[in-house]
């Protein structure tokens, strides 16, 4: 069994975005990551009124994806929650489930041209961000920590990509009994 | 206070928000509860202590608007913010004027949300302080003790206390010595403004042009010297008190300055063009007779009707001997705790002493003579002996010593009890400091 699955959905340029994302977490954290498409319908998850996606509903759909101790949802797709006008992501916090959107962290959606290469860098910050929380972590308030809550992609840039200080020390803690649940 | 120590209640009738909110606090590490109505709530409220509560403001049963008003009540230091639908922002008003910190409408921006409940945090952490620097500055600046069981004290106590807690300009008579900076610090601490300064300015001890702009400052430029724009003590006692000591020996010129000052609580700074305000309670002191300074032309009329409001004569201590031995045990704790030394209390003798004494220089007098016999006594009870006025026990002394002889042994003694401590000595002697060194020069002494 995987320790990561990556789950893309309704996401343009798919193939590098989440090849990156998913080398990162072998090379830098050394899992064992697996992609496949979702075994559900995200359609079902569709805030028609709102033209959004309910991250909450997404959760609760991803968690049933099986193959791996974590799974993490990446899409274009632009997530809110019912109480909250959109999120960037969301990780269940101990839990299973992540999901990530890159609607708000490219460049274009303020005007700006297409950088893919600053996208990247964003979506993985955020992919290791959820992550964290589902291995327990909480925010963080070092600006240097990639736990440090970022509700826009400006706060994205701003933070650093790597956890710091207890972060680092929780986040090791909880990856080796991540992989040691998914040896045999 | 840090998030992890900060506490978030959330009041929502929909479980979807409860959910949501509570998950995005707890990822920001806040300590989170949740209530599916008002009752919950104050149900939360009564068994813990809550910094923020996020209350939706339309709920079965009991309100958000009705909920924040009883949180009010119950738990003042709760910083709320309201969750309204849009186009339900006139009820938000509502309970913002009830007190509510903030609103915010739903669905929520959580950004918005963020810095909003980062702000609300703050003003619970500042208010924290400021109750936190408040009981602080109650222990530190309380009302200073005043000793006196006499019935003429009795009424200067009964006189603060009413006067205290109102705005009103007192005016303080009594001979030199008698606590007239006391009681005005009594007065001080005993009304609204006791959490600004009290700010004395002893008329007496500068000449009219040091006075003038040490009253009202001056601006960069205003005289030979003034190198800087300076804040006058008028400026300084904003929000507070100025006591003016010696205001019978204020000139003329700067009494006409100071009535205008005092009828309008606006001035100039010496050199200065600009208006400055301020808002200040006025305690004035003298141990002058201002009536027969009137009639002599000396001192304004109209200034002292505006500072004799609320007049209040300090009996000398010659009227209040009854208070002696009260006092005298209340100085030689206060000096003995602070020199180290082990004495008991005073001889009968001593009280007796102390009791015949006239005491022109009043309860300072008594204080200094206090001090002083517990730096020249060697007992472990303070005696007669030991007063400067007091039998000198030493009558059956060789005559025949020079004035300067005498004076260099006494000089001699005082330092060496007081190891030396040039300030302590100087005030013990009664001479300044300048004169002590050139008494310490001229006699040869040595350490």
């Amino acid at each position: 069994m995987a320790d990561l699955a990556l789950v893309p959905f309704h996401l343009r340029d798919s193939g590098e975005l989440v090849e990156s994302v998913a080398e990162h977490f072998a090379r830098r954290w050394g899992l064992a990551v697996a992609v496949h498409p979702p075994a559900f319908d995200p359609e079902t998850t569709l805030d028609a009124r709102r033209g959004q996606y309910d991250a909450a509903a997404l959760l609760a759909c991803l968690q049933n994806e099986p193959g791996a101790s974590r799974v993490l949802g990446i899409t274009d797709a632009d997530l809110c929650m019912s109480i909250f006008t959109f999120v960037i992501g969301l990780g269940q916090l101990g839990g299973r489930a992540a999901v990530v959107s890159t609607h708000r962290l490219r460049t274009e959606t303020v005007g700006l041209p297409a950088s893919p290469e600053r996208l990247r860098e964003r979506l993985i910050k955020e992919a290791v961000h959820e992550l964290g929380h589902t291995l327990g972590l909480t925010h963080c308030l070092d600006a240097g920590c990639v736990m440090r809550s970022a509700a826009v992609a400006d706060e994205v840039d701003i933070k650093g990509n790597d956890f710091v200080g207890g972060c680092r020390e929780a986040f090791l803690r909880a990856k080796t009994a991540l992989l040691r649940k998914a040896t045999p | 206070m840090s998030q992890a120590d900060a506490s978030i209640l959330i009041v929502d009738d929909e479980f979807s928000v409860r959910d949501s909110l509570t998950h995005w606090f707890r990822a920001d590490g806040f300590r989170v509860g949740a209530a599916s109505n008002a009752t919950e709530a104050l149900k939360l409220i009564e068994e813990g202590a809550w910094d923020l509560a996020l209350v939706d403001i339309r709920m079965p049963g009991m309100d958000g608007v009705e909920l924040q008003r009883r949180l009010a009540e119950v738990s003042p230091e709760t910083v709320v913010i309201i969750v309204t639908a849009y186009g339900s922002v006139e009820t938000a008003v509502q309970a913002l004027k009830q007190g509510a910190f903030d609103y915010i409408t739903k669905p929520i921006d959580p950004d918005e949300l963020g810095r909003l409940v980062q702000n609300g945090l703050r003003q619970r952490r500042l208010a924290r302080e400021n109750t936190q620097l408040r009981t602080s500055i109650d222990a530190l600046s309380g009302a200073p003790e005043i000793v006196g069981e006499s019935v003429p004290m009795k009424r200067v106590m009964d006189l603060i206390r009413q006067v205290g807690p109102t705005n009103v300009t007192v005016f303080i008579r009594g001979e030199s010595g008698t606590g007239k900076e006391l009681v005005a610090r009594a007065i001080h601490a005993g009304g609204p403004r006791r959490y600004f300064p009290l700010v004395p300015v002893n008329c007496g001890a500068l000449p009219e042009s040091l006075l003038e702009s040490e009253l009202f400052g001056h601006e960069k430029g205003a005289f030979t010297g003034a190198q800087y724009q300076r804040k006058g003590k008028i400026e300084l006692a904003d929000g507070g008190t100025l006591f003016l000591d010696e205001i019978g020996t204020v000139s003329p010129k700067t009494q006409v300055d100071l009535l205008r000052v005092l009828e309008t609580k606006t001035f100039t700074r010496v050199g200065g063009t600009r208006t400055v305000r301020s808002d200040f309670r006025v305690i004035c002191a003298t141990n002058q007779d201002l009536q027969e300074m009137i009639d002599a032309g000396t001192f304004r009329r109209d200034l002292f009707f505006r500072i004799n409001v609320f007049p209040i004569d300090l009996p000398s201590l010659r009227d209040r001997r009854d208070d002696i031995p009260r006092l005298a045990e209340h100085f030689l704790k206060k000096y003995a705790s602070q020199m180290e030394k082990r004495v008991t209390g005073i001889s009968p003798e001593a009280l007796d002493t102390l009791g015949g004494h006239d005491w022109p220089g009043n309860v300072r007098e008594l204080e200094n003579a206090i001090e002083r016999a517990l730096v020249v006594g060697k007992h472990g009870m303070l005696q007669a002996c030991d007063l400067p006025f007091g039998k000198t026990g030493r009558a059956d002394e060789p005559a025949g010593e020079s004035l300067a002889d005498v004076e260099r042994g006494h000089i001699a003694r005082v330092l060496d009890r007081c190891e030396w401590n040039i300030s302590r000595a100087a005030r013990i002697l009664q001479v300044d400091r300048a004169t002590l060194y050139n008494k310490i020069a001229r006699y040869g002494l040595r350490k």
